[in-house]
Parts: structure tokens; sequence; C-alpha cells
């Protein structure tokens, strides 16, 4: 069987653009006439999108020409502190962890996955070329924010609500990583959901992003669809690590110096 | 000339802080085989005191040890195997009720301890009217009091030095709160036992205390004024 050539997707002219803005001021039209209060916030998004991405783009032509391994790695690193302002914004509890320790679970899971994925698997030459470090790096790192949000919530309703059970459990002589093993293993499930639930439809709902981008892009279907699984376990692997590295990181917050449990969080009830 | 021995727990200027900006203090020695009985109105602290004793709550100042020894030298896990603090509300956890009785044994850094064989924990159960049918019911299904006592029979069967129970009798009737405060004694009997209650009704006569600590006379009182 022959594969069709491939053929490059239609160019997206400014006027495409204002089309699809167009589209969403219709969405805020009907926002703002059924009292829904929510114009003010789709035309933010959008605004943010349009700037974001044009200025990435922008950027990512400025990285790809430069091309050096530096770049690529810097780049990386500042989406990193992006992220972690973004995650510490999305947790808004008192024992939310270190802006440090959020860094770390998401600078040490991006680094590591795409690090795995350019020099194991997909081994680009270089393997930091820009072009593929970059965008899979974005993923992950995408990944991982909305990991670490979901396992942070998750760890702090389930140390508030099991409460009683952490103490008991202390006052029988364990040891605070023994007591709120059952609050973190909540933590990690809840973070792991969306990709366990990704995997289980991937294909069958969706098309997933980079499988519909390289399709777009006029790319063999099949040879999308193996990008797309690697890409899936990589984020799968990215889940895990995040998840559990936020509930190593983030479950000494509840417990004192002397092993108890804090009080503000009885008081916070 | 011999020297007398530690008391099994000492309080030496021991302050917290309690509710906002408030700071209660507390001097106090409890002996082997001592029972007190610690009263007060709602809200006064009491079980904020068993807290703090038991290592579960921050203290300010002052100094706790356990047969002398300063709660600095003794890390918190092993200290609260030694002085077992038994809230109010059951707490249990899935599982049968007997699964909840071994539950100490099922913290991974306790499994190597000896567990309280069959005889044993079914006798300790009897005692506090849980049947061997009850044992193997969910603990889900449990009645307020089968739990309580569910909660009282795992602290004795763990075998700590001292118990701090709070409203031990709350949930039990009559007979029951009877047969528990005899079960209570016999374990003060034991060698080198003590127990610190606190309980809002007079407890059953079956079960003799050296005094009463007042909760409300600990806050912001000045040292001493506690002090047996």
């Amino acid at each position: 069987m022959t594969v069709p050539a491939a053929v490059p997707a239609p160019e997206i002219t400014d006027l495409k653009l204002a089309a699809a803005g167009l589209l969403v001021l219709a969405a805020g039209g009907v926002s703002l006439l059924a009292g829904l209060g929510l114009l003010r916030s789709l035309l933010v998004g959008m605004v943010r999108t349009v700037v974001q991405l044009l200025l990435m783009g922008f950027a990512l032509g400025i990285i790809f020409r430069w091309n050096q391994p530096y770049a690529v790695a810097g780049v990386v690193l500042f989406m990193c502190l992006v992220a972690t302002f973004e995650a510490l914004q999305r947790s808004k509890g008192a024992f939310r962890p270190s802006r440090s320790a959020v860094f770390w679970t998401m600078a040490a899971t991006t680094y590591t996955v795409s690090l795995i994925m350019c020099a194991v698997i997909i081994r680009p030459e270089p393997i930091w070329k820009p072009q593929v470090a970059l965008p899979l790096a974005g993923m992950v790192l995408g990944h991982t924010l909305n990991v670490v949000s979901l396992a942070l919530e998750r760890l702090d309703s389930e140390m508030s609500n099991r409460l009683d059970q952490v103490e008991t459990l202390l006052a029988l002589g364990a040891t605070p990583w023994e007591a709120a093993k059952g609050p973190c293993a909540g933590a990690v499930r809840a973070g792991m959901t969306p990709i366990l639930n990704a995997l289980n439809i991937v294909g069958l709902v969706s098309l997933p992003g980079v499988m519909t981008g390289q399709i777009l892009a006029g790319a063999d279907p099949l040879q999308a669809a193996r990008y797309q699984i690697v890409i899936m376990l990589m984020l799968a692997l990215a889940a895990s690590l995040s998840s559990l590295l936020t509930v190593a990181m983030g479950y000494r917050r509840y417990f004192t110096g002397d092993d108890a449990l804090d009080p503000d969080l009885r008081k916070s009830l | 000339m011999e020297a007398r021995p530690a008391p099994l727990l000492e309080a030496r200027h021991l302050s917290w802080r309690f509710r906002e900006g408030g700071r209660a203090r507390l001097d106090f020695a409890l002996k082997r085989k001592e029972a007190w009985r610690i009263s007060g109105p709602s809200g006064s602290g009491k079980t904020t005191l068993l807290r703090v004793l038991a290592r579960l709550y921050p203290r300010s100042e002052g100094r706790l040890a356990l047969e002398g020894v300063p709660a600095e030298g003794i890390p918190p896990a092993r200290w609260r195997r030694q002085v077992l603090f038994v809230p109010q509300n059951p707490v249990l956890f899935d599982g049968t009720a007997r699964e909840n009785l071994l539950l100490p044994w099922r913290i991974p850094s306790r499994r190597k301890e000896p567990r309280p064989g069959d005889e044993l924990l079914e006798e300790t159960a009897a005692r506090l009217g849980l049947d061997r049918a009850l044992l193997e019911r969910p603990a889900a299904l449990l009645s307020g009091g089968e739990g309580a006592r569910v909660c009282l029979a795992r602290a004795l069967l763990s075998d700590p030095e001292i118990l701090l129970l709070d409203e031990p009798f709350a949930f039990l009737d009559g007979p029951a709160a009877r047969e528990t405060a005899r079960l209570l004694s016999e374990w003060l009997g034991r060698e080198g036992k003590a127990l610190l209650l606190v309980s809002h009704a007079d407890p059953p006569e079956e079960l003799t205390f050296q005094g009463t600590l007042e909760a409300e006379k600990l806050l912001a009182a000045p040292a001493g004024e506690a002090a047996p």
C-alpha cells in the first residue's frame, strides 16, 4: 500500500485568525444576553491566547535559528518558572508547598521525561534539536502543571477529611509518612486520573493534539499514531513522577517539627 | 542514699498556646499506678491538655519527661506508643472490628512488634462487651458505643505505659461504664501503668483517682498553681 505524499495544511492568515476571534465574540454576546457574566473572562482569555502564542511562535523562531543546547535548556527553565507560579496561584490552601518544592517537581519531571524522549526514544540529531525538544518539554510541562494542581488540591482535602484517622495513626505510634499514606495515595490517584482516563479513550473519543497536528501538517496517520503512543506513555510517566514528587514534598507541611498534626489544620475545618 | 525513681510522666513549667493569644501552663507529676481526672467546662482545654502530653499538640516552653527522660530525647512515635491518647469520638478504619483492634500492628514500623494473640484479643474485647460475632462485623456498621469500646480495647492491647482517655464513658450506659472502669482499674494495677482521664460527668466509682486537675485553672495560671 502506498502512502500518499504529505500535503501541507493551508496557511492561517491574519484574516482567518480574526474570523476565529469573531466566533469567540459571538459566544461572548450570547453570554452577555443570558447574563452569565463570562464576557470579560472570554475576552481576557482570547487576548492572552493570541498574545502568548504569537510571542511563543516568535521566540521559537529565534531559538530554532540560534540552535544552541543552552538556549533550549533556558527556555524550558523559564517555562518551569511560569508553571510554578501558575500552580501556586491555583493552590490556595494554607498548607500549599513552598515555591522551591513545586519548582523542583516541575523541573525534575520535565527535564527527566524530555531527556528520555529525546535521547532514548525519538533521538533527533542533535538530541537537543529545538524543533523536537521544546514542543515535547512544553507538552510534558503543561501536563505536569495539571497533575501537580490536582494532586495538591486532593492532598489538602484528604488531609482535612481524614484528619482524625491521621491523628489516630500518629497516636498509635505511626510516623507522619505512615499516618499520611492514605491521603497521599488519594492525591497520587487524583493526579494520575486524567492520564489514566486518556489512555483508555484515546483514539476512540478524540484525536489527541500531536496526532491532530501531524495529520494537519500532512504526515502519515500511522506514523502520527506512533508518535502519539510514545507521547501518551511519556505523559503517563510524567504524571506518576510529578504526583509522587508533589506528595513527597508536600505532605510534611501538615505536620509540626515534633511530628504532630499542625493545629491550624483542625482550625481550618 | 537511694535516689527516688523519676515520675512516670512529668511536666514542669510546661506551656502551650490555647485559643487566640491565650496560654495554658502545667506543673504536674504522674506516678506509677496513679489515675488523675481532668475536669472543666466545655472549651476549657481538657482535650488539648491530653494532646500536649501525647505530643500531638505543640508545646511552647517547659519540660516534659517520661521516666526522667526529656521528650527531646525520645522520638515522637516511640513516645506516643508509651503515652497513648484515645479521643472521645471513635476513629475506626475500613475493615472488621477485629482488624481495627490489630491496627497498631499494621503500621509498617510496628509490624515486627509482637502482636496480641487471639485469646488475649478476644478476652479484652469480651470484657468490654464485644463478643466474637461483633468482632467480625465491618467497623462501619458498629454503633457509637461499640466503636468507642473497640478504640479502648485497641489502646489496651497496644499496651502503653500511660493511657490518656478523653471521655471514655461518654458513649456507654451504666453497667457498661462500670465494667469498663473495673477493667481500667485492673489495668492500672499492673506494673508501671498510669492513667489520665477527661470526664465531664462523675466517672464510675470502680475507678479511684488520686486527684483532679481543673483545666480552667491551667489557663494563664502561674507556675505551680495546678501542681498536685
